[in-house]
């Protein structure tokens, strides 16, 4: 059942090589059910470097330089076992053996993204760290960041939370422990590209604000808030429902809070500006 | 209808802009103050150790008035009448015990009129114990005296008991305003070894400053605002006190004691 006029590998060497894939029984009921005529079901020709193998109505060629030929013989034999037997063969298949050569690689797939809507809502979640200037206070920052963003064209809401660790700092002498939450809302427009999307927001913040003295002879918190104006610029990628995101923001706060402790009276304000960077990862919803 | 909406969405993001400005009250370093707004002295007689007394009364006198105040309406009008006599009139406003160790001491001061010093005019003063314990110990320290130049005008000089003798001054005979608030400040570490530390301001300009030298045997403090004096021309000369506070930092002259 096995025949032709290869040497390299003998159609013999083939047969004793299948016979270890595939139970000598099934083997054999396998062949006499795909069997119609005369000829060899399987047949080997050796081109040389190239071998040929035909295999019930399945034709495949290998290329083998060293002209191994017991080489040849199991990956001929893998061939002629999946032709015959696809369903046995995965079972009964040596884990070292050699997968048959693999078909000619297909023009490179588009990606899945090009394919897929955008997503209807992104979920940012990141750590945060933002810097605080002003003409009397210079603060840092770390926490983390919270950011939805929803719309599938180029324009679309996104509101953020940012809860920051408390930090003491100084300000006008003044030493003062500050918590600081922002939240913000505003416009996420979008420029999509095959690996990554940039986006810009633009959007109104405010800041619920606590600042505690720490060396005054009496001591007491106070809570305010900061509005501000918002822009951020950020990137993520493209593909898959989990991608790794980075954004840098910046938020005028035209009117900051005074600090105001006695005797000294209005020692000064919080800042001005911030500025931050977030990294994360971004979360899409379909 | 479109400009409308736009216009009303600017005036409310510049009013939730403007609403951001707000002040953050975080606390005082204020230990204590008098501004005499209360129409009394409860705030020097209502604290222990506080006094408020003329001597001998009449012809000395210590009353609130309204006639001059530094900020609100009323001040502290310490008047003495100190003739050529040798005798000493004392109008005083004292904190005796219950200060810290180290501490700010300001006070706001007003002439009505240049008055010519003769023997002496002590109007800030700190007093000692050589027992923190024992009253009897009591002693004078360190007066901050008004003084009468060549030229009319009014100066400071500053009496150090222990010596019986003026220190010298950082700046020269500085001018002391008439018809003017001017402000008196002290920062005041009593100790008895090198971390002792007195330094003064008028109207915030340092005056004088002695550090790393023994102020007090021991920590007790005794502040006076007072007007104790003796040969004065003329001899009835009114002093008016304000605002007088003690605090862990500096007051300064544009310092506040209430919001």
């Amino acid at each position: 059942m096995i025949g032709g006029p290869s040497t390299c590998p003998r159609p013999e060497a083939v047969w004793s090589e299948l016979v270890t894939l595939v139970p000598r029984e099934r083997l054999e009921a396998r062949l006499r059910a795909v069997t119609r005529d005369k000829t060899p079901l399987v047949e080997i020709v050796d081109l040389g470097v190239p071998y040929r193998i035909l295999a019930a109505g399945q034709i495949r060629e290998y290329r083998d330089e060293s002209r191994d030929c017991a080489y040849r013989a199991r990956i001929a034999a893998v061939f002629v076992a999946l032709a015959i037997d696809p369903a046995q063969l995965p079972a009964q298949l040596p884990a070292e053996l050699p997968a048959p050569a693999p078909p000619p690689v297909p023009q490179a797939a588009p990606p899945a993204s090009d394919d897929s809507p955008p997503p209807r809502a992104r979920l940012d979640l990141g750590a945060t760290a933002v810097g605080g200037l002003g003409p009397e206070e210079r603060v840092g920052q770390v926490g983390a960041e919270l950011r939805w963003s929803a719309g599938r064209r180029r324009f679309g809401p996104a509101v953020g939370v940012t809860a920051l660790l408390p930090v003491d700092n100084t300000v006008g002498g003044v030493r003062l422990r500050q918590w600081r939450l922002p939240i913000d809302a505003g416009i996420r427009a979008r420029i999509a590209g095959p690996r990554f999307e940039r986006y810009g927001e633009l959007g109104v913040s405010a800041a619920l604000l606590s600042e505690r003295a720490l060396d005054l002879a009496a001591s007491r918190s106070q809570t305010g808030i900061e509005v501000g104006l918002r822009l951020a610029v950020g990137v993520h990628a493209s593909r898959g429902r989990l991608a790794p995101f980075a954004a840098l923001s910046g938020e005028l706060v035209p009117a900051p809070p005074a600090i105001f402790a006695l005797p000294a009276g209005t020692v000064g304000h919080t800042p001005i500006f911030w500025i931050g960077a977030t990294a994360g990862a971004s979360l899409s919803f379909l | 209808m479109m400009r409308a909406r736009a216009a009303s969405a600017t005036a409310l993001l510049l009013t939730a802009l403007a609403a951001g400005c707000s002040q953050l009250d975080v606390g005082s370093d204020l230990l204590w103050t008098a501004r005499f707004e209360t129409g009394d002295f409860t705030e020097w007689t209502g604290v222990a150790g506080g006094d408020a007394q003329a001597f001998p009364m009449p012809p000395n006198t210590l009353a609130v008035s309204n006639e001059q105040a530094h900020t609100g309406d009323f001040s502290a009008a310490l008047t003495i009448t100190a003739g050529s006599d040798g005798t000493q009139e004392s109008s005083v406003l004292s904190r005796a015990g219950g200060l810290p160790t180290e501490a700010y001491y300001s006070a706001w001061y007003y002439l009505p009129y240049s008055v010519s010093v003769g023997t002496f005019w002590v109007i800030f003063k700190f007093r000692m114990r050589t027992d923190a314990n024992d009253a009897s110990t009591a002693g004078e320290l360190y007066d901050m005296d008004l003084a009468t130049l060549p030229s009319g005008e009014m100066t400071l000089e500053l009496y150090d008991h222990r010596t019986a003798g003026d220190l010298p001054l950082d700046v020269s005979n500085p001018i002391v305003p008439v018809e003017q608030w001017f402000q008196l400040e002290a920062f005041y570490r009593a100790a008895n070894d090198d971390t002792g530390h007195l330094t003064y301001w008028l109207n915030g300009q340092q005056v004088v400053d002695i550090a790393g030298a023994p102020t007090s045997p021991t920590s007790w403090v005794e502040w006076d605002a007072c007007s104790v004096g003796e040969d004065l021309t003329p001899q009835m000369a009114t002093l008016y006190v304000d605002d007088c506070a003690v605090s862990r930092s500096r007051v300064g002259p544009s310092g506040q004691l209430t919001e």
